[in-house]
């Protein structure tokens, strides 16, 4: 779709371009600059941008239109462990065809008033993979209090790379600003991310600025500015969030539109009838998607028969999970080879869900393409079409009047779940035969661990012996297959034996493959806990198998939002007969927590239960996939609690 | 008629036996099968040198991968630099049943830069093909033949390359055009192997049959020192256009000695600065002190590697104007800088990684070594310095390339010396704590880290953390303790003496846990030893302790004054042949005190004593998890009943 790179070759070599002077000066900087030391606003900083600067606008050179990115950035060094600045890598992108070039590369490191050059020898040109190389330098005469300067042009035959700007990165910025200048030929759609404002967000247009100079037309073009100042760095390093660019400020372009000089009109992306449209002509998926006829050749037959609608969407599903191997990758515009992933029996995730949408409608079950973006890749633009914004597609479709939303990729996801990774919210389906639109995408809601165990104090051999069934379903069933398939039956015993301190033996251990399915996994496990009398009374943990034994949110604070993908249940209980000659001496305390509006619940007992039994009931559940950054503390509060129960609780046995 | 006959019946033996280069897997001896994740089929390489600067390599390689884990040995991977080209390569991938599925013709194959992941340019490169599997199991055929000038680096040969690999055949072939050429060739481990060996005038082959996989097992030695092998180097060669005479470690201190010669030159201006600086200083190693503080104070790490680059430094010269450089540029620098304040000191090669890997006595060749640091001679003792570190006390090369024979580059030729170990007793860390609970249960408590030897390597970096890396830190480091509050913390780098100081406030609420009138707590917060080693049904290798320990805890414990102690622990103490581990809990006046140490000896000791390691270390986690029960008071109690 967006692979169309038109060059305009022209027969003279003159640009009428109003060239505005970029920037600061190159070398240069103030004494405010010079002299900082810390940054105020964050003193924990290890470095900060001083000054960015970038500037995109279309240039005449040698006879051929091209988009000119302009770089220009100084950074502060304010402690050693900021000299991972100093390392510079400049992407860029090349085809079989074309290639964008990095010119006028420069850097000096200043030092008060000494200024050191990267020398050009020391720039290193890496191919970093099929389609993009970087040029590589490190700065010379690092230290702490150095400036660290660096300009850099790009000059690329591709439109579509206009992408935008970053606000934010990992360290602080005290300026940043970003320019484009673009002719009224070119449109591009944009969408400002992230939560901070901008400073300066000017937009005006200068008349007749370009043109090509055989033709007697003049565009006029439209000059941004936006500007940030004191942008604090973006970490992201805690469990459970979706992509750090849903929140991160940064500014996205995407061509929508180009009109030549020679009256050639150019759609890429504008609205979605226009998107639904081009779907419907395209070559590459709108001709992979009709692919019946194939597949209806080289499929057994009996897939097809069957009178059962859903079963025969389930056989469809488990073949074309089991016929194919996912190499990994996402693939979506371009490059999908169906018939060719069909035979090899290997293909990326686009290949093998269209080879599933192929045949589900070859069976009359109506079927569409479902676009998304995973959950790294960030939530899609509500707006207008982002293109950019969906990386992966999945299948939709509709049995007996509900739906149903599919991936065959990995072996393990029973009918009717996503893997995690597509846990994004919504997507964007695209029924060709009426319109696109948008569809939730709702994780599967049983997602538990129910473990039921009962037990007894053998005090002849001063040991514990008793029984776990588990049950793990949802989410966690797929995670439970994924570990049983990958390790041996003897390790996979020898790691949960190891999780509990010592003396914990695993007797005997038994799969009940028969009452599992792919949503639920049932074991039953024989333990033994050797070694446990103590002298006196007896002091007794009641959970012979934890959940969890730390708190995974242990920041202080969170800035954005906590995600947990899929609403999840642990339960333990325990039956536990006393011994003859024993007494129930003390009780942990019953713990009844609730988050607000029963989006989550933590409740643990313990009671004594008539003739000498003891029964212990943890339950564990959060109800919500996603909490807002007010709620961390809670939430943070909330799994500790969870935590003490696991870990702090005694059961106190006395002789009688 | 009866040659026509024999010689039909040959034809079709002969198309029988390629038909049957047989790759199914059916074909396996099944004792192969037995803790293997894949199996060499075939395994050859030929290797034939023509001139000093001239050497082919034709490999050929047939595996069959079993099950997922195996995987990672389906390589088909060729690497070559600007001395090293590939003249041909392809693969054929077969089904469990030996038949073909695809072949893969050299243009498949993707271009990769070899980044070893830490230099920001290196001019090595790779192709290589990675092949996704539909089923287990499947074979793959792999061949190349590849042509270099470097005789100065013909790799080892691995008669198995890694755990968990069993095989079938392997055979290694080193053929040379005049005796001048003739490889020295060690062996090493092959003991337990089925091997020939055949030496002729101009080609030397070893073949080994039917190598039974192993199981990697935990504390094992490195696969290195315990994998049957051969090292191969020519005493004649050339390296990146350099040629060379290497018949002893003498001479390869020589040959490096050649490539380092010159480029020890300073700009006038640096040799005054560094002079300046060192002043009247008159003690050499006082001096060499001064100027490992310039370096690190002037200098950081960066890597780059450009043909000879890769084992001759960078000029002194470039290194003083840039800052930066790689182990090699960095120590060669400042061997100059001491040169030029009067101090002698040398280049040496070494093997680093906290796997101490010694260079071979009697085989002398430099592609052992990956790393350089600085070797200072004073007083009839060398001081070791690691110049890539902008952080490590002078004289402090840690668990990198300590206790292992190094190369030491003199101007009369190479020397192996042992660099400096940290052994035993060495390795100290003493804990302290007062630390009090309230009637809360939650504990505030001073804690006081200090650290010696390696476990001064293992902490000192603390230092260079920023907060929320810190704080991380310790949560990580007491584990044991849930809702740990890190409240103030400070260092001290004693970099003199080499030792590290930690003082550490913190709270945690609820880390007793009240049952009605008692409080129940682990009173070892601050060194809990939870690790417990794997078990072995049938432990294999011999096991390793590299460096041992010595640890030593005090905690003051004081407890709310309305609460008595039910009963205190008896002491305990336990001494063998790996250490020793004693816990002592103590009433002293009104507070508990816990008085714990811990030895771990280092050594090599034989498979069959792994279990009482293993069982001594539980013993450890489970005396340190020992629990302690206050009862409130009677006084305090009379309403409860």
């Amino acid at each position: 779709m967006r692979n169309i790179v038109v060059l305009l070759v022209l027969s003279f070599c003159t640009s009428l371009l109003a060239q505005k002077e970029a920037g600061i000066q190159f070398g240069s900087y103030n004494q405010y600059e010079e002299g900082l030391k810390v940054f105020q606003q964050d003193t924990t900083a290890a470095a900060v941008y001083l000054y960015e600067y970038g500037d995109n606008y279309f240039e005449v050179r040698n006879n051929r239109v091209w988009l000119i990115t302009k770089y220009h950035a100084r950074i502060k060094i304010l402690k050693k462990e900021g000299f991972d600045q100093a390392s510079v890598a400049i992407p860029y992108y090349h085809n079989d065809r074309n290639t964008e070039k990095v010119l006028h590369v420069k850097a000096i490191t200043h030092n008060n008033e000494l200024k050191t050059r990267v020398e050009k020898e020391s720039i290193f040109d890496v191919k970093d993979s099929n389609r993009w190389s970087s040029k590589k330098f490190t700065f010379p005469k690092v230290s702490i209090g150095s400036i660290l300067e660096y300009a850099y042009e790009i000059q690329s035959p591709f439109y579509y790379n206009l992408n935008g700007w970053n606000f934010q990165s990992n360290i602080p910025k005290i300026y940043t600003e970003y320019n484009a200048r673009i002719p009224g030929n070119w449109l591009y759609n944009r969408t400002l991310t992230g939560e901070l404002k901008l400073d300066i967000n000017q937009s005006s247009v200068t008349r007749n600025c370009f043109s090509v100079p055989d033709q007697d037309i003049h565009a006029d073009c439209e000059d941004l500015t936006y500007i940030m100042k004191n942008v604090p760095a973006f970490n992201d390093s805690e469990e459970f969030m979706l992509s750090s660019k849903n929140y991160k400020s940064r500014l996205e372009f995407e061509l929508a539109e180009y009109n030549s000089f020679y009256g050639a009109k150019e759609k890429y992306t504008k609205s979605w009838n226009d998107v639904d449209k081009e779907f419907r002509l395209d070559k590459d998926i709108g001709r992979q998607l009709r692919k019946k006829n194939f597949f209806e050749k080289n499929v057994p037959d009996s897939l097809f028969i069957g009178s059962d609608i859903l079963t025969k969407a389930k056989n469809i599903y488990s073949f074309v999970q089991n016929h194919f191997v996912w190499n990994g990758e996402y693939g979506v515009w371009k490059d999908n080879k169906v018939k060719d992933a069909f035979d090899n029996r290997n293909g990326n995730a686009a290949e093998i869900n269209i080879t599933l949408i192929n045949l589900l409608n070859s069976a009359d079950i109506k079927t569409d393409m479902m676009l998304i973006g995973t959950r790294q890749r960030g939530l899609p633009k509500k707006n207008n079409p982002v293109m950019a914004d969906f990386n992966y597609i999945i299948v939709k479709t509709k049995i007996n009047g509900q739906d149903y939303l599919l991936d065959a990729t990995d072996k393990t996801t029973p009918f009717g779940m996503l893997p995690y990774r597509c846990l994004n919210y919504y997507g964007r389906v695209m029924d060709f035969k009426a319109k696109s639109y948008w569809h939730e995408i709702n994780a599967e809601k049983d997602n538990k661990v129910i473990i039921r165990t009962s037990a007894l104090l053998d005090m002849e051999s001063g040991s514990i012996k008793g029984v776990f069934n588990t049950i793990n379903s949802g989410y966690y069933a797929i995670n439970k297959r994924k570990s049983l398939a990958n390790v041996s039956n003897q390790e996979y015993l020898e790691k949960i034996e190891n999780d509990y301190l010592s003396d914990f033996f695993i007797t005997s251990y038994e799969l009940k493959e028969s009452l599992s399915n792919k949503k639920k996994v049932i074991e039953k496990f024989n333990f033994e806990i050797e070694n446990f009398l103590q002298d006196g009374d007896i002091y007794l943990n009641p959970f012979f198998i934890k959940f969890f034994n730390n708190n995974p949110f242990t920041s202080a604070k969170r800035n954005y939002p906590i995600d947990f993908g899929y609403i999840r249940n642990n339960n333990y209980s325990l039956s536990l007969k006393i011994p003859e000659g024993y007494r129930v001496k003390s009780l942990p305390e019953a713990k009844n927590l609730a988050l607000p509006e029963n989006s989550g619940l933590l409740r643990f007992e313990c009671k004594e239960q008539g003739d000498k039994v003891l029964n212990v009931y943890f339950d564990f559940k959060i109800n919500a996939t996603q909490y807002n950054s007010e709620a961390y503390e809670f939430i943070k509060l909330f799994f500790e609690e969870a935590v003490l129960a696991q870990t702090k609780s005694y059961i106190v046995l006395e002789k009688v | 008629m009866r040659l026509i006959y024999l010689i039909l019946f040959l034809t079709s033996f002969f198309t029988y036996s390629q038909h049957s280069l047989d790759y199914s897997f059916n074909r396996i001896n099944r004792e192969l099968l037995t803790n293997s994740d894949a199996v060499v089929r075939f395994d050859k390489l030929e290797i034939e040198i023509s001139t000093i600067d001239k050497m082919v390599f034709r490999g050929h390689q047939v595996i069959t991968i079993l099950n997922e884990k195996g995987n990672s040995h389906a390589r088909m991977i060729l690497g070559y630099d600007n001395e090293k080209k590939i003249r041909s390569l392809n693969a054929t991938i077969y089904d469990r049943n030996g038949k073909k599925i695809k072949d893969v013709k050299k243009k498949e194959f993707k271009d990769y830069s070899a980044t070893d992941g830490f230099s920001l340019y290196t001019d090595n490169r790779v192709l290589a093909f990675t092949y996704l599997p539909i089923e287990y199991p499947y074979t793959i055929d792999f061949k190349y033949e590849a042509q270099t000038s470097d005789t100065g680096a013909i790799p080892s040969w691995y008669f198995t390359s890694d755990y968990n690999i069993s095989v079938e055949k392997s055979e290694y072939t080193i053929q040379y055009a005049v005796p001048d050429l003739k490889p020295v060739i060690i062996e090493s481990n092959l003991g337990d192997i089925d091997f020939q060996k055949s030496v002729l005038d101009d080609i030397i082959v070893y073949k080994a049959q039917n190598i039974h996989a192993i199981n990697q097992e935990i504390l094992s030695p490195s696969f290195q020192n315990i994998v049957p092998k051969l090292l191969v180097r020519l005493p004649k060669f050339n390296y990146k256009g350099v040629k060379g005479r290497i018949n002893s470690w003498e001479d390869a201190g020589i040959w490096m000695g050649k490539l380092l010669k010159g480029q020890d030159k300073l700009p006038a201006n640096t040799i005054n600065t560094i002079n300046h600086l060192v002043g009247d200083v008159k003690d050499d190693l006082e001096k060499a002190k001064i100027v490992h503080q310039y370096v690190q104070d002037n200098t950081r790490y960066i890597s780059v590697q450009v043909g000879i680059g890769g084992l001759k430094p960078i000029s002194a010269i470039e290194v003083d104007e840039v800052k930066y450089g790689d182990c090699k540029g960095l120590s060669n620098y400042t061997i100059a800088l001491l040169k030029a304040v009067g101090v002698e000191a040398f280049y040496t090669v070494v093997e680093a990684g906290s796997n101490k890997v010694d260079f071979l006595d009697d085989f002398a060749d430099l592609a052992q070594g990956n790393h350089v640091i600085v070797a200072i001679p004073y007083n009839d003792k060398y001081y070791w310095i690691d110049c890539t570190s902008q952080v490590h006390p002078f004289g402090f090369i840690g668990d990198f390339t300590d206790d292992r024979k190094a190369l030491v580059v003199k101007p009369n030729g190479g020397e192996l010396v042992k660099t400096q170990a940290y052994l035993d007793s060495v390795n100290f860390q003493l804990t302290t704590s007062k630390l009090k609970i309230n009637s809360e249960g939650s504990v505030i408590a001073d804690v006081q880290i200090k650290t010696k030897g390696i476990q001064y390597d293992y902490h000192f970096n603390l230092e260079d953390k920023n907060d929320d890396d810190v704080k991380e830190y310790y949560k990580d480091y007491w584990d044991n303790i849930g809702n740990l509050k890190i409240n103030n913390y400070q260092f001290v780098n004693d970099k003199k003496n080499v030792i590290f100081t930690e003082e550490v406030k913190i709270t945690a609420s609820k880390y007793a846990t009240f049952v009605q009138d008692k409080i129940i707590f682990e009173p070892n917060l601050f060194n809990n030893h939870s690790y417990i080693p794997k078990r072995y049904r049938n432990r294999k290798l011999p096991f390793k302790i590299q460096r041992g320990y010595l640890d030593e805890d005090e905690f003051k414990i004081s407890v709310p004054s309305n609460y008595e102690f039910e009963s205190i622990p008896e002491a305990f103490e336990i001494d063998n042949k790996f250490g020793f581990y004693k816990i002592r809990l103590e009433k002293q006046n009104e507070d508990l005190v816990l008085k714990r140490k811990v030895f771990i000896k280092s050594g090599l000791y034989p498979n069959t004593e792994y279990e009482s390691y293993r069982n001594f270390m539980r013993t450890i986690s489970k005396r340190d998890r020992l629990k302690i029960v206050l009862n409130k008071s009677i006084k305090h109690n009379r309403n409860d009943e």
